[in-house]
């Protein structure tokens, strides 16, 4: 058995070779096999985790990689609560994701390919969550990264697709690059990044009380965390995950709202044991969680494209995520996690179906209406909706509440910034509701209509789980998920239930959608033009997502660039002179020894005499000495 | 010890020239059976290499002419396996389809079975006859295509360079005779330590030396290899970069771990000369070259000297000697998988010219792909089989303290990645002529398969080789 954990990234990364290899023979039949090695790997992996959860024992296996002197590196899988519910998660969206593709792709000309790609981040993906050392993780993580440069610029004949993917890879491999010296630094400090080892040793080194050692701890969770904010798009490196809902629109539902971009919370949460005893690096963390949360969640809500509310609502969730992480709730960021994920994915795959049965259009300031031509997109948007506004029962209301209950106790500033959060969350997400699904049809030019069964059905699966997820984690099941992440989770003997907090975030969520109501409901009582003229300034700050593009546009683009010219003149000048300077050196010693060598026998001859001297010298010095 | 037990323990060796003969046989008694010949030969390999776990115990045979120990088994496997490689390659070569087929593959196996014999060879007398047995066969394949006059002139100097060296060779092993009373290796070296240091023995040494440094191409008795890699059929040119040179280090590390005690005689400095010339003179002239069998010359002449970076340190670190043995398996594959690509352009264009590997990623974008694997795991980087080779090579200078080895290694492996990525840029980035699909036929797509497959076996999980490598005790 636990061998066959290991196999779980293998079968996509084996239906990755076939697909790309035989794309032309397959066509059309590619998504069978894509499909496939996701279906098989999902029941492997649900044999996995329900053995993990039921007997709270993790699954390893591993095997001697690289023998090092007296050392060896081991490589192998490692699969305990935290990987248990990750697998599931990304086993059961990552499948529906893909038959939901069969549809939304369906007379792509790159159809086979798009699939090859997929199931290549789905190897990525789940070799990351079942890792069990930081250099099998980094590997995989490192795949996710070049899928998803991939297939944000999937759609190659559109030029801002192609500049989306290039800032997406740019903008994480500086989180990446961090992550890798981190773990240099992790390496090196601790001798080991096997996360079970850590797991004893770094306690150990904390408890020395060394200062050198803290110090270098402390800048090795800091490190890791510069990962995080690349890989999750934390503010200030976020400015990467709108522009990549230039792909397609699976693409943004997969890897940019489910897996990948909370693959960086999971990082923290799988090394967690290098931030828990560093009050200075678990700060950082809340602090830079609890201020995405809010500053993403006021640019949603000006946004007008459907993707990129949903985006902007991603980083919001995200930072409510390592805010969770930072505050010390771990199981609280994971169990937010994977709520998000089946809400979140069900929300963009909602938003796909509009847009596929609205003619590409992706304004949702013409659309409206659409509840009645695309009933069984509607009904799950709308349940997705609940969920991530917190409606009580809802999945997303019990992971949330979770989180600010955690916030309340640790630190009260994060709490009002959550709670307002929440506020904000359920305005935006019931405007875009309203705007979309109900009133007239604005663009009567449209024949908007229902997508096919492939893709709704999916949608449908995934609203069951975005309505029950949360159940399996709240108080009414004793926490239990939050138990099988976090073994000495404390059931919160006198805080468990606060339904002092609890009434305060459904209030907020409630205040948020009475104002979305009055606003873009039925019967405005407020004009929205009026509200944005009464904000003035801070209304166009968020509609021009507080100008970070163009900050970054003229303070680091463009400097670099001029930099790199100057640089590039004296590079062609001076340095590129001194290059070929001893390049044509190397290539007329080269010659001249290549015509030395031309074929003739007797200086063949001669050479090997010489050599035979030569050799003979060294051994007559040998005898002197 | 009983005459049938000697025979038993080299029945791999009788089983292979029972094939061989079985192959010479077949060819003059049913002519029209020649597309079963490479096949029947193949298959006899396979069987000899299936034998070889049953006859691994470790023993002397032949009163001290042979001996089988960890260090024959692994050099008889990697022989086995680039032999059989090598026949893959010959059937699909354009030029030896039809040419006396036959008697190539009949050569072949008796050049198997000479190595064989010669990589467990422990006795002067046996070492020469199977070097002899090992270059006769390889002067025939490498003059097999008869027609071409570049076949025939590559085997003409090849042939005069091999006579020239065996000679020394011969003379350095009878003034040892001469000196010790004995041609058996660790009889050598017991008059050796009694005698001590002499100028007699200095010169069988270097005498030796040449005679083996001509086999591995070593700097400066390389100057045969480039002429005849690139006057030999390609499989031929793959063989003699391979398989022969791997015998040549057999011959080498046994004679210099076994018959010359360090402490009696220290022959590092010299070799250490030879190592460093070998890689970077070997890089340095790769750099020009614009056929690609020549390019693949030099290089080859330039990872026998990475190799004896490990041989030279195989006294002063454990690491040494399987640090050798590493790359040498490493480089087995990546080799053998670059000549199959050549033969696979060869065979549709007729042409070795790097020029004409322009936009070949577009018209044979598979075997484009695998010749820029092997290209970049020729040039060390990983997750490739070359990389973890130079990681142990590496690893090997440090523990030695030889850092000087080190830095010359490095500043050579930036060299080779210049050449080597010349082609690859060729193969991707340049346009070509045409844009006409090449097709490549099965036995070399089995080639390459296994090559590859080796390459990033090695490079991903080098464990099970290095416990293989790492069997070799110091002293075998």
């Amino acid at each position: 058995m636990n061998i066959l954990a290991a196999l779980i990234p293998v079968f996509p990364l084996l239906g990755f070779a076939f697909i790309i290899l035989n794309g032309k023979r397959l066509g059309e039949r590619a998504p069978i096999v894509a499909v496939g090695a996701s279906l098989i790997s999902a029941v492997i992996a649900l044999f996995a985790y329900t053995r993990v959860l039921a007997t709270h024992t993790p699954l390893s296996w591993s095997f001697e990689w690289i023998a090092w002197g007296e050392g060896a590196i081991r490589m192998g899988v490692h699969i305990d609560g935290v990987g248990a519910v990750m697998l599931f998660m990304v086993t059961v969206v990552g499948t529906l994701i893909e038959i939901y593709a069969i549809g939304y792709m369906k007379g792509d000309y790159y159809y086979s390919r798009f699939f090859a790609y997929m199931s290549l981040f789905m190897a990525g993906m789940l070799g990351m969550v079942v890792a069990d050392n930081m250099l099998l993780l980094f590997v995989s993580w490192e795949i996710m990264g070049l899928c998803s440069y991939f297939l944000i610029g999937f759609y190659t004949a559109k030029p801002s697709a192609n500049a989306a993917g290039i800032k997406a890879f740019l903008t994480t491999r500086l989180g990446d690059v961090g992550l890798m010296m981190g773990i240099f630094l992790l390496w090196w400090t601790a001798g080991t990044i096997n996360f079970e080892e850590l797991g004893l040793v770094v306690p150990q080194l904390q408890m020395l009380g060394m200062d050198h050692l803290t110090l270098a701890l402390t800048i090795a969770a800091v490190l890791i965390f510069v990962g995080t904010i690349g890989k999750s798009a934390q503010f200030p490196l976020h400015v990467w995950l709108p522009d990549a809902m230039e792909g397609p629109t699976p693409v943004s539902a997969l890897i940019h709202a489910a897996t990948m971009v909370a693959a960086g919370v999971f990082l923290v949460a799988r090394t967690f044991m290098v931030f828990v005893n560093f009050p200075d690096a678990l700060e950082l963390v809340a602090v830079v969680g609890g201020f995405t949360a809010l500053f993403a969640a006021l640019i949603a809500l000006t946004q007008t494209d459907i993707k990129r509310v949903l985006a902007y609502s991603t980083l919001s969730q995200l930072g409510y995520m390592v805010m969770a992480l930072g505050l010390g709730a771990y199981a609280a960021g994971i169990f937010h996690l994977i709520t998000h994920a089946f809400f979140k994915a069900l929300l963009f795959m909602g938003a796909g179906a509009v847009i596929h049965g609205y003619h590409h259009v992706q304004d949702i300031r013409r659309m409206g209406g659409l509840r009645h031509s695309m009933p069984r997109t509607h009904i799950s948007f709308l349940v997705a909706t609940l969920a991530i506004a917190g409606c009580p029962l809802f999945s997303g209301f019990w992971s949330k509440d979770e989180i600010l209950l955690a916030a309340f106790h640790g630190n009260r500033i994060l709490w009002g910034v959550g709670t307002f959060t929440a506020f904000l969350t359920a305005f935006y997400m019931f405007r875009l509701y309203l705007l979309t699904f109900t009133g007239r049809q604005r663009d009567t030019a449209i024949r908007p209509h229902e997508s096919p069964r492939v893709m709704t059905t999916p949608l449908l699966i995934l609203a069951v789980f975005a309505f029950g997820i949360g159940f399996p984690g709240s108080p009414l099941m004793h926490f239990w998920v939050q138990g099988a992440i976090h073994p000495s989770y404390l059931p919160h003997t006198e805080h468990a239930v606060n339904l002092g907090i609890m009434g305060i975030s459904t209030a907020a969520a409630l205040l948020g959608f009475v104002l979305a109501v009055l606003m873009y409901g039925p019967s405005p009582k407020i004009l929205p033009e009026r509200v944005a003229a009464g904000f003035g300034k801070l209304y166009q700050l968020s509609l021009h997502k507080f100008y970070i593009d163009e900050i970054y546009q003229s303070v680091i683009i463009a400097p670099t660039v001029g930099l790199a010219r100057l640089l590039f003149g004296f590079d062609q000048g001076a340095i590129d002179g001194s290059v070929n300077g001893t390049g044509r050196g190397v290539r007329l010693i080269s010659g001249a020894a290549r015509w030395l060598t031309a074929g003739n026998l007797q200086w063949y001859a001669i050479t090997f005499l010489a050599g035979a001297v030569g050799l003979a010298l060294i051994a007559l010095r040998a005898l002197a000495g | 010890m009983s005459y049938a037990e000697y025979l038993a323990a080299i029945g791999p060796e009788i089983a292979l020239t029972i094939a061989a003969l079985l192959v010479m046989s077949i060819d003059a008694l049913w002519p029209r059976s020649v597309r079963a010949i490479p096949w029947i030969g193949i298959a006899g390999l396979l069987v000899t290499l299936a034998m070889l776990p049953m006859f691994r115990a470790e023993r002397v045979a032949f009163s001290g002419l042979l001996v089988i120990d960890p260090l024959a088994v692994l050099f008889k496997v990697i022989a086995l396996i680039s032999v059989i490689l090598v026949a893959l390659l010959s059937i699909s070569h354009r030029p030896l389809r039809g040419f006396h087929e036959g008697e190539y593959h009949t050569l072949l196996l008796f050049f198997a079975v000479g190595l064989m014999f010669l990589v467990g060879a422990a006795h002067l007398l046996m070492i020469y006859l199977a070097l002899e047995m090992v270059s006769l066969a390889a002067y025939l394949l490498t003059g097999h295509l008869k027609l071409d006059p570049r076949s025939s002139e590559a085997a003409l100097k090849y042939y005069l360079f091999g006579a020239l060296c065996s000679g020394l060779f011969l003379y350095g092993a009878s003034i040892l005779f001469g000196l010790t009373g004995t041609l058996h290796l660790d009889g050598i070296a017991e008059a050796v330590r009694a005698s001590g240091l002499s100028a007699a023995l200095l010169a069988a040494l270097v005498l030796m030396l040449i005679g083996l440094g001509f086999k591995i191409a070593m700097v400066p008795f390389h100057l045969w290899a480039p002429d005849a890699y690139e006057g030999a059929p390609t499989p031929i040119t793959a063989l003699l970069s391979v398989a022969s040179k791997a015998g040549g280090f057999a011959v080498l590390l046994r004679v210099l771990a076994v018959a010359f005690p360090l402490e009696a005689l220290d022959w590092q400095p010299m070799l250490w000369v030879l190592c460093v010339v070998t890689m970077s003179l070997g890089n340095v002239i790769a750099v020009r070259q614009g056929n690609i069998k020549r390019l693949l010359a030099y290089s080859s002449i330039a990872q026998a000297g990475y190799v004896l970076v490990g041989v030279v340190l195989m006294r002063q670190t454990p690491a040494g000697l399987p640090s050798a043995m590493i790359y040498l398996i490493a480089y087995l594959f990546m080799n053998i998988g670059a000549f199959a690509v050549v033969i696979v352009v060869s065979n549709a264009l007729g042409s070795d010219k790097i020029e004409d590997y322009r936009g070949l990623a577009r018209r044979a974008p598979l075997a484009s792909a695998s010749l820029a694997v092997f290209l970049v795991s020729l040039t060390g980087i990983p997750p490739l089989a070359g990389f973890i080779g130079k990681f142990y090579l590496f690893a090997a200078t440090i523990d030695a303290h030889a850092y000087w080895l080190a830095v010359i290694m490095g500043v050579n492996s930036v060299v080779a990645a210049f050449y080597y990525f010349r082609v690859v840029r060729a193969m991707y980035l340049d346009a070509g002529k045409s844009e006409e699909p090449i097709g490549t036929a099965r036995p070399l797509q089995v080639a390459v398969g296994v090559t590859l497959l080796g390459t990033f076996v090695i490079g991903v999980w080098p464990q099970p080789f290095l416990l293989f490598a790492a069997a070799l005790p110091l002293g075998f």
